[in-house]
């Protein structure tokens, strides 16, 4: 898919997502599938999991755009209910993220690997902002310090509206997605229902394989 | 993961709980009353039979099943029982004399963690119940470990005490559901899982758990699973009175406990019915197993022979004639340390 | 109710737990401060796997700045005392752990560690709650409204000195009354309330019988109820009867020594209706109904008549049961009865062969006679008739045909072959003992009742030896309150008392008076005068509940006159006294740590008769009650760590209990500090007015001049010298030698080295060794030093006139009457194991650990019958009211038997109705009984009291 670069937008006008700015921004359905049972990383996941459906969210609607210093993704689906602020342990949050590979060839389904981190922009209902993580393989995502990734979401008539965003370079020696426009690289996309218990490894996810995602180059003379 | 070179373990002695709760609140004065950790109760005693802490807890699946994971349950915390609030401030002090009473604010509550206190089961006179404490077991073969995605919780080599890691929890919860004895918690607030620490803090200085230190009953023995000049060793694997809560759950807990003795019951008549003990066979088998008829004998028998003026190394041992014996060697005294500010 | 992420709740103390992470800077390191300690077995630095930073926090929760040596003043009895460590954080208590450094007194038996129990452990958050009374409040609202104005301490002192002043001027000085609740230490704390009343000559009511405490039943039997062993004294049982005590409850601290002599080797018997918590441990559970005990006790000692299993050398040294008892009178045959001029206190016996003769009184030691236990004897009176006498056993055996165990049995419920097991079992052990309980002192025949239980022991012989006895009321105090209280009056006015004490002392020696009696004479002289009041007394005289009484007549089918012209005769005949004199109002009343509207039946008789007559109602304590919300002046009282203390504690465990203060909190003061500045506020507003003399109860003139200067013996213990009147207590104690304050506070506890010569501990007539058990009566049973009775003996027959109109010469069973009008269920109760009176009540963490509100115990069978489910909320009523309340359904509760557990406070009650307001509390008429030797009222005992296990009630659902 395509990130046009809308300049002068500035990432805190596209933090919203029914800003103007977005109706210029071509969408695309991407299909979602549930994450596979036998990779689940323990028996007691995949024991509890055995006869439930994984991956709630079926499809979600993506669109990207950058301003030359920030990208955001404005992420859209379809979920009846909003689960935000959890009021028991039985609950958990509806939640997105953004996944881009650090390297050319990084594992989607295991979450990178050693020496193939893969870098994680996520969003979830029950809290301001979102999480900048990176990850080596299962159960080793790490969330950096350092409030990197902004994200802000709108539940309405029940559709998620979602939108998050970081800038395209930052200053850390951690494996993370250094992103420029004019750049095409891996994407994919998670996104956990909270109504039917997603937390984790639980989730939809739009699959094994990286989607292309390209960042439209800014006119000569302008600098990111 | 490597097997750990040590264990800690603790007995609890049934027939010396008078379910006081002071290893409860001994507990919860010391670990969770921060915000999030309200309604934790790491340590709980129950009244058994009964739905006990969270209710129903052993209906909720979880640990193991012919060596594989058993799909577990989440408790809830309305499952433990809400921390509850009072209006003391308008009863006191808010004028409204006796139009106000002290009562639990918000959603009138219909369970805690000791709501079924004292009822039991069976029929009058035949009634029958004992108390139940329960903490993390430390598991030899820690279902929540197993279950946890992120490799956060984590058995300690020196001594397999069982840890949330904290800084790597994120609040998935797989460990609740995965924990067959229900003795996980979530915290809302700090939005991670939070149990039973085997109060590592104190361990590490040689002091006791303050749910044994502070037991007035006596009920609690503690050390090192190996070492067989200390009780927990004799109790265990020497007389065999001491058995595992659940070991049809397959975690191999490394809590242990001597089972409940009762009074015999009586027939229609008022006779002494000896024909059927009191808390029925079949219950405590449930709970411990079948080996626990065996404990019961030994137990009576060492017993039948003090009763008849002899001496029982056994009963002795269970005495604890000296209290600070019960510790295993984790028997300093706390005030003894002094704290500096690094 | 939403306990979400993000809500803040407030509270005293929090960090949050993320936010602690940040102290990661100042965590603690420890260090050894003595090298007591043994070095940690197994962790250090380097073998700490480094996980992160997280586990910082639970170290860092855990250290705390300092240590101080403290414990809860507060009345738990049989539980007293426990030695806390209390850790102070940024100068707030943070939380207490038990010291548990108590030594082993003998290597066979367990030591007393970790001694302390839930309540205790959680003082910590208690004392920051909001029920802490924080500065001065005053009332702006009608009573009981909950309106207050925040005041100063100079004000409210200087208001209730002026309604003092003015009371004690124009009224008189007996009209001011202290109600002195289970919370007073007789330490530093009730130390200025004692110098205080004494110098104003105040009334203070002596509230034991009145809580129900009183063991009538003991107290006519033996003399005095103050009688107990150490709790590891239970090692030398082979038999316990735990017979109507619940110590699974009630002595959470003792317990273990209970459990572990069963390991030992004692057979552990639990008698009670209900199965209780500690029946599980129990080797034999018998159920009774409740109050039959009685029956069930004259049925084992049926058996043990019929089958002579009597040991007949103990009761005939030991027991009135050889005494002589005429067959025409009812009564003892007297001295006075063979001669005009002859003793009336004298009784005698019949030997074989001297025949009748004087029963020795100096000494219990019968020096070879053989008396006769049954039999018919003829004599010749003073005035030329003839009159027929057998000894009390003969007599006994007769009343005990009426109680065969299958008779027993069709009263009490209990098969008659478990009475006979019952005897069998008490007879073959070599030392029997019993479990306290204060229970049966609150039924309405509780007296018969013990004095049943008592006569089982003694006809077994189960006294004295080594783990042996029945048991009264334990109590074991420093007997220094006395003396300082007197040290006050200058030397010559000291010198005065302290010669005419000693001369007295002298001549009742002379006659034959014990040590113990003596001092139980000199609290009977207290109530003559009115030094002393009874509390039960006061309440149904000027609180107005005798009007719950009037009905008793339609409940208690024994009696045949109304209780009040027993009442009238009694006062008439001095045989019991009231102050201040009926007729006379009182006017102000300061209540101590006391809650009389949470504590006294039928409490809403005293708000419709007696708070219409107080001008000033005060409460000192560190909380708000019931009582609070009904006072004019709520004064905040340091909490327990907030204070430098000592207080006594019971022979159970026989060691002094000190601490000094922690930590300071507000407006809080201590109640020494209280009194102080109420003595000056006194001395200066009746100088400021003008007013230098009154008059004393007794028509003395006396001064409010240089007041202060006496309350303060010069200044030497003036507002902040709180510890040193406690250490000066403890110097003056004559039962802790060799007992150095400076330690005693730091160390927190010190074996007590004797009973000591107060009313509230020699009764224990026993020694006390560094180590060895304590085993009450050995001054009796071993030493032959006669008991504090009529007869100089353990006493089964009482002749005073009212026990002959009531049929209650001989221990005997009466069927319970149906106090509160004819309804099916009976209303019980027993002391809870989640409060100590009322003072944990309504604790959150406490009431977490319950159902959040009071609840009552129903048998699922009884509920059923009225579609009653567990939780249900249900309406409870009688003749008298009716109040609201959960019910929770056991099995193990007695059908036809309801609980409500000890001292929900009423405002946590529907509309403020607390379950007492369906106790009628009726006066039993032979409670007024005095005149003779042993039955005068004194201190703790012998006054009437107060009941509430008779009750009867319905409910229905709400």
């Amino acid at each position: 898919m395509q990130a046009p670069y809308l300049p002068n937008s500035g990432v805190d006008t596209l933090l919203d997502p029914g800003a103007p700015a977005w109706g210029s921004v071509p969408r695309e359905q991407l299909k979602l599938e549930g994450t596979p049972l036998g990779l689940q990383p323990s028996s007691a996941i995949r024991s509890r999991w055995m006869e439930r459906k994984i991956g709630n969210i079926d499809r979600v609607e993506v669109a990207a755009a950058h301003d030359g210093r920030d990208l955001a993704f404005r992420l859209e689906w379809d979920d009846a209910t909003e689960n935000g602020q959890a009021s028991d342990s039985d609950q958990f949050p509806d939640a997105a993220a953004v996944l881009l590979p650090t390297v050319p060839g990084a594992s989607i389904v295991t979450m990178g690997g050693p020496g193939g981190a893969v870098n994680a922009w996520y969003w979830r209902a029950d809290a301001d902002g979102g999480r900048h993580v990176v990850a080596e393989g299962i159960g080793s995502s790490r969330t950096l310090d350092g409030e990197w990734v902004r994200g802000r979401g709108i539940w309405k008539a029940g559709r998620w509206q979602v939108v998050i965003a970081r800038a395209l370079r930052i200053d850390t020696p951690e494996p993370v997605a250094q992103l420029e426009p004019g750049q095409k690289t891996g994407l994919a996309i998670a996104v956990w229902d909270g109504a039917n218990g997603e937390r984790a490894g639980i989730k939809a996810y739009s699959g094994p394989t990286w989607r292309d995602l390209v960042l439209d180059a800014m006119p000569a003379g302008r600098r990111s | 993961m490597a097997p750990n070179k040590r264990q800690l373990a603790m007995v609890m002695d049934l027939n010396k709980c008078i379910g006081c709760q002071t290893c409860t609140i001994a507990c919860k004065r010391l670990w969770t009353r921060d915000e999030g950790m309200e309604y934790m109760w790491w340590n709980s005693v129950n009244t058994q039979p009964g739905r006990g802490t969270p209710r129903d807890w052993e209906q909720m699946g979880g640990g193991f099943r012919d060596g594989h994971a058993r799909p577990g349950r989440m408790p809830t915390r309305r499952d433990f029982g809400e921390a509850w609030e009072f209006n003391h401030e308008e009863v006191f002090f808010g004028g409204k004399g006796a139009k106000a009473h002290l009562k639990v604010q918000g959603e009138e509550p219909d369970w805690g963690p000791n709501w079924d206190e004292d009822q039991g089961a069976g029929e009058y006179p035949n009634a029958y119940y004992f108390y139940l404490p329960r903490i993390c077991n430390h598991c030899t073969h820690p279902a929540c470990l197993e279950a946890c995605p992120r490799k956060a919780i984590v058995k300690r080599q020196e001594d397999g005490i069982v840890l949330v890691d904290e800084d790597r929890c994120r609040g998935y919860r797989f460990c609740m559901e995965a924990c067959p004895y229900k003795k996980i918690y979530f915290n809302q607030a700090a939005k991670v899982a939070q149990k039973c620490i085997f109060c590592f803090p104190r361990i590490e200085q040689g002091v006791a758990n303050a749910c044994a230190r502070q037991c007035p009953g006596r009920v609690r023995f503690l050390g090192y699973r190996d070492d067989h000049e200390a009780p927990i060793w004799k109790l265990v694997d020497q007389w065999k009175v001491a058995l595992p809560l659940h070991p049809d759950y397959e975690t191999e807990p490394n809590v242990f406990y001597v089972p409940p003795l009762a009074p015999p019951r009586y027939d229609e008549k008022g006779e002494l019915d000896e024909s059927q003990p009191r808390i029925p066979n079949e219950y405590l088998i449930s709970l411990f197993g079948p080996v626990v008829l065996d404990a019961l004998e030994v137990l009576k028998a060492e017993m039948a022979k003090t009763r008849g003026g002899g001496k029982s190394e056994l009963m002795d041992l269970l005495i604890a004639y000296r209290w600070k014996e019960m510790f295993g060697g984790f028997d300093r005294d706390p005030a003894t340390i002094e704290w500096t500010k690094a | 109710m939403s306990a979400g992420a993000g809500v803040t709740r407030r509270g005293f103390l929090r960090t949050a737990a993320l936010g602690a992470v940040g102290l990661g800077a100042g965590v603690y390191f420890w260090r050894l401060r003595s090298a007591t300690g043994a070095a940690p077995p197994s962790v250090s630095a380097g073998t700490v796997p480094v996980y992160g930073d997280w586990r910082d926090v639970y170290r860092e929760r855990w250290a705390w700045d300092k240590v101080v040596r403290s414990s809860h003043w507060v009345n738990c009895w049989y539980q007293a005392h426990c030695a806390w460590n209390v850790y102070v954080k940024d100068g707030m208590v943070w939380r207490e752990e038990q010291a548990a450094d108590y030594p082993q007194v003998r290597p066979d038996v367990p030591d007393f560690n970790p001694r302390g129990c839930q309540k205790g452990a959680c003082f910590s958050e208690r004392m920051y709650d909001p029920a802490r009374v924080r500065h001065p409040l005053k009332r702006v609202g009608s009573r009981g409204s909950g309106k207050w104005k925040r005041i100063s301490w100079d004000q409210a002192l200087d208001e209730i000195a002026d309604s003092m002043i003015e009371t004690i001027v124009e009224e008189g000085t007996d009209r001011i009354i202290y109600d002195l609740g289970p919370g007073i230490s007789l330490g530093a704390q009730t130390a200025g309330q004692a110098r205080l009343r004494t110098l104003l000559d105040s009334t203070s009511l002596d509230m034991n019988t009145e809580i129900g405490d009183g063991h009538r039943g003991a107290a006519e039997t033996f003399g005095k109820i103050v009688f107990e062993r150490s709790a590891d004294d239970y090692f030398f049982s082979d038999l316990i009867l735990c017979w109507g005590a619940n110590p699974a409850y009630t002595q959470i601290p003792n317990a273990h020594f209970l459990t572990e002599a069963r390991y030992k080797g004692a057979e552990f018997v639990c008698i009670s209706p209900d199965y209780s918590a500690s029946a599980m441990h129990a080797d034999h559970f018998i159920a009774v109904k409740p109050g039959t005990d009685a029956a069930l006790g004259l049925g084992v000692a049926h058996v043990l008549v019929e089958e002579d299993l009597v040991d007949r050398d103990f009761v005939r040294e030991q027991t009135d049961l050889p005494m002589l008892v005429r067959e025409d009178t009812l009564r003892f045959l007297r001295g006075s009865d063979l001669s005009a001029a002859g003793d009336e206190d004298e009784l005698h016996v019949h030997d074989a062969a001297r025949g009748i003769l004087p029963a020795p009184r100096r000494s219990l030691a019968l020096g070879g006679l053989a008396l006769d236990l049954e039999g018919r004897f003829e004599v010749v009176l003073h005035d030329g008739k003839r009159a027929w006498v057998r000894p009390v056993f003969s007599l006994l055996r007769e009343h005990l045909a009426g109680y065969s165990p299958e008779k027993a049995s069709a009263v009490c419920g209990t098969p008659a072959r478990q009475i006979r097991d019952l005897a069998r079992r008490l007879a073959r052990a070599k030392s029997a003992s019993m479990v306290t309980t204060s229970n049966f002192a609150k039924y309405y025949h509780g007296n018969l009742i013990e004095r049943a239980q008592a006569l089982v022991f003694a006809l077994t012989g189960n006294f004295g030896k080594k783990g042996s006895g029945f048991v009264g009321f334990p109590f074991l105090m420093h007997d220094g309150l006395e003396d300082f209280v007197l040290s006050m009056f200058g030397t010559p006015t000291r010198m005065l008392i302290e010669t005419a004490g000693l001369l007295d002392e002298a001549r009742l020696k002379l006659a034959g008076f014990t040590d113990e009696m003596i001092v139980y004479e000199r609290s009977r002289r207290g109530f003559e005068s009115g030094q002393e009041v009874s509390g039960a007394l006061f309440w149904y005289v000027h609180g107005g509940l005798l009007e719950a009484s009037d009905a008793l007549q339609a409940w208690d089918p024994y009696l045949e006159r109304p209780v009040r012209e027993v009442l009238e005769e009694s006062l008439a005949k001095g045989w019991q006294h009231v102050w201040p004199k009926p007729g006379n109002d009182p006017r102000v009343m300061i209540s101590l740590v006391s809650n009389p509207l949470r504590r006294i039946r039928s409490y809403p008789l005293l708000l419709k008769n007696l708070w219409p007559k107080l001008r000033t109602i005060v409460t000192i304590d560190w909380r708000m009650t019931s009582s609070a919300l009904q006072s004019d002046y709520v004064l905040p009282a340091a909490a327990w760590y907030e204070r430098t203390e000592h207080k006594w504690v019971t022979p159970l465990m026989p060691f002094i209990h000190a601490g000094e203060k922690a930590t300071s909190f507000q407006e809080a003061k201590s109640d020494w500090e209280i009194f102080a500045r109420l003595a000056r506020a006194v001395d200066a507003r009746a100088a400021l007015k003008g007013i230098e003399d009154f008059t004393d109860r007794s028509g003395r003139a006396r001064s409010f001049k240089g007041l202060y200067a006496q309350f303060s013996s010069d200044g030497e213990f003036g507002p902040d010298d709180e510890e040193k009147v406690a250490r000066t207590l403890i110097e003056n104690a004559s039962n802790l030698e060799g007992v150095e304050w400076e330690d005693l506070k730091k160390r927190g506890w010190a074996r007590f080295t004797s009973v000591g010569k107060s009313l509230a501990s020699i009764g224990n007539a026993t020694k006390i060794a560094p180590d060895d058990t304590i085993t009450p009566f050995t001054d009796h049973v071993f030493d032959k030093e006669p008991y504090p009775t009529l007869s100089r003996r353990i006493q089964f027959y009482l002749d005073q006139a009212l026990y002959v109109e009531m049929g209650e010469t001989l221990p005997a069973h009466k069927d319970p009457p149906t106090a509160g009008g004819n309804y099916p269920l009976q209303l019980t109760g027993g002391h809870t194991r989640w409060s100590i009176h009322s003072a944990w009540r309504d604790d959150k963490l406490m009431l977490q650990q319950q159902r959040g509100e009071p609840v009552m115990w129903v048998n699922p069978d009884d509920a059923a019958s009225r579609g009653i489910h567990d939780g249900a909320r249900v309406r409870v009523f009688n003749d008298l009211d009716s109040f609201e309340i959960m019910t929770k359904l056991a099995p193990g509760t007695r059908p036809g038997q309801v609980i409500v557990y000890h001292a929900w406070d009423n405002f946590q009650f529907p509309g403020g109705k607390g379950f007492q307001n369906l106790i009628p509390s009726p006066l039993n008429p032979v409670e007024l009984a005095g005149g003779q030797f042993h039955l005068r009222p004194m201190g703790i005992c012998l006054q009437p009291s107060h009941t509430d296990r008779d009750t009867r009630v319905e409910m229905e659902l709400t």
